[in-house]
């Protein structure tokens, strides 16, 4: 039976398992919007711009593992998606994006509304397509699921002109994808892996240090059991936050330019460290001459192309995380590394990173602490990019497999409102909350009315300290405290979103902190504070640009401090 | 690090905008092509792909910088293999 391009697409979503699609329609995409209402398998979100519908669906793949759909339409909807695209393809997220384009018949005769969008994302998807022909387009969408969702995930976007919505061919879709160019390697090569053993059984401080590799594997048992087997304590990068229970012996929090100093100082001295699923990010590595001096390291990635490219590398074992890391646990022996894992121990005791100090104003690492307390840990965090983000990443402690949704490579400010939209779409029954900036919050602000359309009981906390706070740490620290274009005047939030038809309260205080979470947790949809938090907070420990990562900055006034409640040691 | 002349010699499927691909991979890591030379449809030995395009690359650079380049033409989902030739 023929059927229309926009059918075929619809038809080509229900198979690949579609349920949801983040979209805004516009002129070129009305006859896939005129088809959708016939396949009510496919919910359509309504977002208010649409880099909303790329972060949502991006947060609705890293919290669900199954592809991302959003929909755009051409020229000026194609590339209100950029950015939401780049954020994908820089954290590996499984999206596929398609845009409506003009008929093809006007294509590069600059008709209306017309953009170029696979030249301009052709850097920041992992591959894209523009149909020229109704016959090709299911083959397209076969071949892009399967492109987003194998190897090192990523972005596809799919360019679609109207006319090709419009005409029709006969409907097969292809049982399997015949790419030439594509086949990941999966399996580690097993000279490797044995070369990889040695080094593990002959290592005296060996250190590992998962990324997001990990939860995108699921290789989650398989990196207890080689922590614990070998008893190597175990550090992560910000995006393997939730890869490694946080309250496990072994677990020696993030590293990195905001990272525990007692993890960097672990990386400065281990003598074999074990990079799995990461890629030696700046913001992890620091000064990259001078990381890991003494080690010799096995980084263990499914991106051949990430091996050696930031750092030079011992041992490197190419292929899936969790496949590897079975195989290697096959062939390590049981050992102990008592006196290292002590020297680690000593470190933390001297260089606590979770305390919180005690004093009249409204922290914002306070009020994280308590977000984590009110939900026992029960809850996906999803950040914006700054110092809520680090606050969130230190001051929460995740044990929940993939707990933390987080824009890490891109930094996309704006990111935390849409994607925890997205994560809440995907994980209707888990308690989400939004940690915002009053900057980035509002960069996508306009999408609390897709939460109230959509009614997803996302619950949103604000770090509201009148700053775009990590410039104006920036600018304290290294700008000789001239601050430029850092203080930040908002709206009143809590009135913005009872306007928007949402909950709200504000909370300056430190004893409201609990009854406004718990206010916010009891209450059935979506929900948000304004905490007005102290402006001049800064976050620590840190790393300055460009500096060896032992060489911390500490926070200064660790006299008047407050114990932290020492994390639970998991059996 | 020795830099030396290097030749890769890259067999492409033949689809619209592969060479944009590749430009843009040279551009936008960096790399630096002292020629490229492009040959349509040609037939690869016992190969039963039809429509590819060989691409000769002739570059100066270390062993490091021209292992990354390998790899990154790869990556690219069109480009079927990259190998390097040594005369």
């Amino acid at each position: 039976m023929k059927m229309t391009g926009a059918q075929i697409l619809c038809e080509s979503l229900v198979k690949e398992g579609v349920e949801v699609i983040f979209g805004y329609p516009g002129g070129a995409l009305l006859p896939l919007y005129d088809t959708l209402p016939k396949y009510s398998q496919l919910r359509h979100i309504l977002v208010r711009h649409e880099q909303g519908a790329a972060h949502a669906a991006d947060g609705y793949a890293r919290a669900t593992g199954k592809v991302g759909v959003c929909l755009a339409t051409s020229g000026p909807g194609a590339t209100n998606l950029v950015t939401g695209i780049a954020n994908a393809f820089l954290d590996s997220s499984p999206v596929v994006a398609i845009t409506g384009q003009v008929p093809s018949s006007l294509i590069g005769k600059d008709a209306f509304q017309e953009v170029d969008i696979t030249g301009i994302t052709l850097p920041i998807t992992k591959h894209n397509y523009l149909v020229l022909d109704v016959d090709s387009l299911a083959k397209v969408v076969k071949e892009s699921f399967h492109l987003a969702r194998t190897g090192r995930p990523g972005p596809i976007l799919i360019d679609v002109p109207r006319d090709v919505l419009v005409n029709e061919a006969e409907f097969h879709y292809p049982d399997k994808v015949d790419l030439p160019g594509y086949k990941p390697t999966l399996q580690g090569h097993p000279t490797q892996i044995k070369k990889a053993t040695k080094l593990i059984n002959e290592a005296r401080q060996p250190l590992i240090i998962a990324g997001r590799g990990v939860i995108i594997s699921g290789a989650y048992a398989e990196l207890k059991q080689l922590a614990e087997a070998a008893q190597i304590p175990v550090v992560t990068t910000l995006l393997g936050i939730g890869c490694f229970p946080e309250s496990h012996a072994l677990s020696f929090g993030m590293l990195g330019m905001h990272g525990m100093a007692y993890a960097n100082m672990a990386v400065d001295a281990t003598d074999v460290l074990i990079a799995i699923g990461m890629r030696f990010d700046d913001r992890a590595t620091g000064k990259i001459s001078t990381f890991a001096p003494h080690a010799r390291i096995i980084h263990i990635d499914i991106d051949p192309a990430e091996i050696g490219k930031n750092i030079r590398v011992d041992v490197p074992i190419v292929g899936d995380v969790k496949a590897i890391l079975q195989e290697l646990n096959k062939l390590i022996t049981s050992t102990e590394h008592v006196t290292w894992i002590q020297q680690l121990e000593d470190w933390r005791k001297e260089h606590p990173a979770t305390e919180i100090r005690e004093c009249e104003e409204l922290l914002p690492q306070f009020v994280i602490r308590k977000i984590h307390e009110v939900t026992r840990g029960e809850a996906i965090i999803v950040t914006g990019v700054g110092q809520n983000q680090m606050w969130a990443a230190q001051h929460f402690w995740y044990d929940r497999p993939n707990s933390l949704i987080s824009s890490g490579g891109l930094g996309t400010m704006g990111f935390e409102l849409p994607a925890a939209m997205g994560v809440k779409v995907g994980c209707p029954d888990d308690t989400v909350w939004c940690i915002a900036g009053d900057g980035g919050f509002q960069m996508t602000i306009q999408e609390l009315a897709t939460i109230v359309q959509e009614r997803l009981a996302v619950k949103i906390a604000i770090m509201n300290n009148a700053h775009l706070g990590m410039i104006r740490q920036w600018q304290e620290f290294f700008y000789g405290k001239r601050y430029v274009a850092s203080p930040l005047a908002s709206p009143d939030f809590v009135k913005i979103a009872e306007a928007y038809g949402i909950s709200a309260l504000r909370v300056k205080r430190s004893e409201e902190v609990v009854p406004a979470i718990e206010q916010a947790m009891q209450h059935e949809g979506p929900f948000l504070i304004d905490f007005v938090v102290e402006p001049g907070e800064n976050v620590y420990p840190m790393v300055p640009p460009g500096a060896t990562v032992a060489e911390c900055l500490e926070e200064p006034r660790k006299a008047e401090s407050l114990k932290a409640p020492r994390k639970e040691v998991a059996v | 690090m020795n830099t030396m002349k290097h030749v890769l010699v890259a067999v492409l499927e033949d689809k619209p905008g592969v060479l944009n691909r590749m430009a843009s991979v040279f551009r936008r890591r960096g790399f630096n092509i002292e020629s490229v030379n492009v040959i349509d449809t040609i037939n690869v030995d016992n190969s039963e792909l039809p429509n590819l395009t060989r691409v000769t690359i002739v570059l100066s650079g270390t062993k490091t910088t021209v292992d990354q380049l390998k790899k990154q033409l790869d990556k690219i989902v069109d480009v079927v293999k990259v190998s390097e030739f040594h005369a």
